[in-house]
């Protein structure tokens, strides 16, 4: 082993299996006659012992040594890495609020203290509760409902991330008994998921972008993707482009769903003009342009795999979702092309991906070829079939 | 020998710890419990291991080459194809006081200079209204006005923040990191046009130009002199670009000639869409 690619080594985690037999090896180089180790020997069951409690050390080292690379570092390990190399804090889910309206039916007079009602979304299941506040008002205080009459309150969530948003008049339902009185958000639900490794890894990175007075490439994206910078915008991607003759510089913005709200464009106008924009330069940001990505494909995959087909299309789903999300606005550039391209070599090895070891054969004929992508738009996910699912015996 | 092995004997009674060997002559000798030295054998082998990973992760202070390079990848910091490990792992280290000024002429030159290392070129990088920033082959700077400098004839106001970046290879034979290579010569299908750079040094350098320089500008071309005195900033336009020198040729009385100074190799610059 050459000291030169120490790393390397270092990096190759140990199983039991491997554990055991150098074990045995080194019992052997000591004259040990390992050969009357017989089953139900207790040193046997000692070295066993001893093969699986390292084992369960392997992980913890590895987890540590890849931890001080932005790059090798996953899950705890990451986030202690970003931390102490660019002290920059993975962005957390947010919980998603809205404004519900309530209608009055009866003749009732009721109070309404903070906290004290639970709304649901009938669709997907997720709940809200009213915080106190109003669409007018912060304060948390009791509200009233005269009868016959309406009024507005603030709901939040009550679990984080996207799996409570929801688009206006999904919230449909008082779970807290109130004879008459009906409800509906009259806005949407948005919230944000935690951010992604691969997004937490170039955010931290590009801290160094914008230690710069001088504008220079990254910290545009750093700062429109940083809620303490960006005025809380809804933004998870971006990209700049500033190969310009006379000092323009345009950031186009998305987050997970894709295209951006004017208002969080403007949060972002606003933040980019105040931490990273030099004097001379005209930087302009824009929400990025969606373009649907519709996937219909066939997959083959062994039975190995222990799942059903419905469960299969759902694991291609997510997976499917996920790398979508990933995807950079203005798709993959190879120069000297301008523009970029969503291939679909890309689709098909994330179908693969999301089931391997046990997939060996996918055929997607949505999109029938490589998608072109203007350097505004973001690739957003569409309906995804499954024409069929085959499950072959494994070998 | 240090670690887990050495406090054996120290762990129990001596009949759980310590074990008899007759040896071949009937002398008996007492070792350590062999099963408990292997087991502290395999535990101190995965605390070296913690070890040393622990300590590849510090440029200067146990990393190895393979550690350095995602050292650089975190820290934005481009290793030159023979740049010493030493100042490499230097550069690491004061990587972030140069990110603070990114963006700023000096420190894309130094990542230039840095990059060709050890062998020292001189860096020059001359803006469109006509300001030269030199950093020397000794590391001195110099910044010279002039007005000499007409690439295409476009006006100010419309190429305003265009610049070139200028690198000259050492004085001598051959020339390094790169020397002028001419159509056919030995070996000339691998290197890039005109010098025996590969396409991994233009690529890198580009690399390096497009992320050191401010977004909002464009790097026009990326010039490889091979002549120590060309493009001198108190030179005459020409030899300096006199306007003409947006195409590599011209037609001029019916036969199509170079329009630059044909002692240099002319990479492109910046790459990408424009905004």
């Amino acid at each position: 082993m050459s000291v030169e690619t120490l790393l390397e080594s270092l990096l190759e985690e140990e199983t039991e299996a491997t554990l055991l037999a150098k074990l045995y090896a080194v019992l052997s180089a000591v004259d040990l006659d390992v050969e009357s180790f017989a089953e139900g020997d207790p040193t046997r069951s000692e070295v066993y012992a001893i093969a699986r409690t390292q084992e369960a050390k392997e992980s913890i080292v590895t987890g540590a040594i890849r931890g001080g690379f932005t790059d090798t570092a996953e899950d705890a390990w990451l986030d202690v890495c970003v931390q102490s190399l660019f002290d920059v804090e993975r962005r957390g889910a947010s919980y998603a609020t809205c404004t519900v309206r309530y209608t009055n039916g009866s003749s009732q007079l009721f109070t309404i203290d903070p906290e004290e009602d639970t709304a649901r979304n009938s669709t997907t299941g997720a709940t809200y509760r009213n915080t106190g506040a109003t669409p007018t008002d912060d304060t948390l205080v009791q509200r009233t409902l005269a009868p016959g009459g309406t009024l507005d309150l603030i709901f939040a969530a009550e679990v984080a991330g996207s799996d409570s948003n929801a688009t206006t008049g999904e919230i449909d339902e008082l779970v807290t008994g109130r004879a008459g009185v009906t409800i509906a958000n009259i806005t949407a639900a948005v919230a944000v998921d935690e951010e992604r490794d691969d997004a937490y890894r170039a955010r931290g990175k590009g801290k160094l972008s914008a230690l710069s007075p001088n504008g220079p490439k990254g910290a545009y994206d750093y700062v429109v993707q940083t809620p303490d910078l960006n005025g809380g915008a809804n933004v998870t991607r971006s990209r700049t482009f500033g190969n310009s003759t006379v000092g323009a510089v345009t950031v186009y913005v998305a987050n997970a769903s894709g295209a951006v709200s004017g208002g969080d464009v403007t949060l972002c106008q606003t933040a980019v003009e105040t931490y990273c924009e030099p004097l001379t330069i005209g930087a302009t940001v824009a929400s990025a342009v969606n373009k649907t990505i519709a996937v219909t494909y066939s997959l083959w995959v062994y039975d190995s795999i222990n799942l059903t087909t419905s469960a299969i299309e759902a694991l291609v789903s997510a997976a499917l979702s996920d790398a979508i999300a990933s995807r950079d606005i203005g798709g993959d550039i190879i120069p000297p092309a301008l523009t970029g391209t969503l291939y679909k070599s890309f689709v098909e090895a994330t179908i693969l991906r999301a089931v391997h070891p046990h997939g060996f054969r996918v055929s997607v004929t949505t999109p029938s070829g490589d998608t072109a992508m203007a350097i505004d738009e973001v690739a957003v996910l569409g309906t995804v079939t499954a024409t069929a699912i085959t499950l072959i015996e494994a070998p | 020998m240090s670690g887990l092995r050495t406090i054996i004997r120290k762990l129990g009674p001596g009949w759980l710890v310590r074990d008899s060997i007759t040896m071949p002559d009937g002398t008996v000798v007492e070792v350590d419990n062999r099963l408990l030295w292997a087991a502290a054998l395999l535990f101190d082998a995965l605390i070296e291991r913690a070890r040393l990973g622990i300590k590849t992760r510090f440029p200067g202070a146990g990393a190895t080459e393979d550690s350095l390079v995602y050292l650089g990848r975190d820290r934005l910091i481009v290793r030159g194809p023979a740049e010493p490990r030493e100042t490499y792992e230097l550069r690491l280290r004061g990587a972030v006081d140069k990110h603070r000024t990114r963006g700023n002429a000096w420190r894309m030159m130094e990542q230039i200079r840095a990059y060709c290392s050890p062998h020292e070129v001189r860096v020059r990088a001359w803006t469109e209204r006509g300001k030269v920033y030199t950093l020397d082959r000794d590391g001195s700077t110099s910044v010279v006005r002039t007005t000499n400098w007409d690439w295409d004839g476009s006006a100010l106001e419309d190429a305003w923040s265009r610049f070139w970046v200028l690198i000259y290879p050492t004085d001598a034979t051959p020339r390094e990191p790169w020397d002028r290579v001419e159509w056919g010569a030995e070996n000339w299908g691998s290197f890039c046009w005109g010098s025996t750079a590969t396409r991994d040094d233009v690529q890198a350098i580009r690399s390096i130009v497009e992320t050191w320089k401010p977004e909002g500008t464009h790097c026009r071309n990326i010039i490889i002199a091979f002549g120590d005195t060309d493009f001198d900033p108190t030179g005459t336009s020409p030899p300096l670009p006199d306007g003409t020198w947006g195409p590599e040729t011209a037609n001029v009385g019916g036969e199509q000639v170079p329009t630059r100074n044909p002692n240099a190799a002319y990479w492109p610059g910046s790459r990408g869409p424009t905004p």
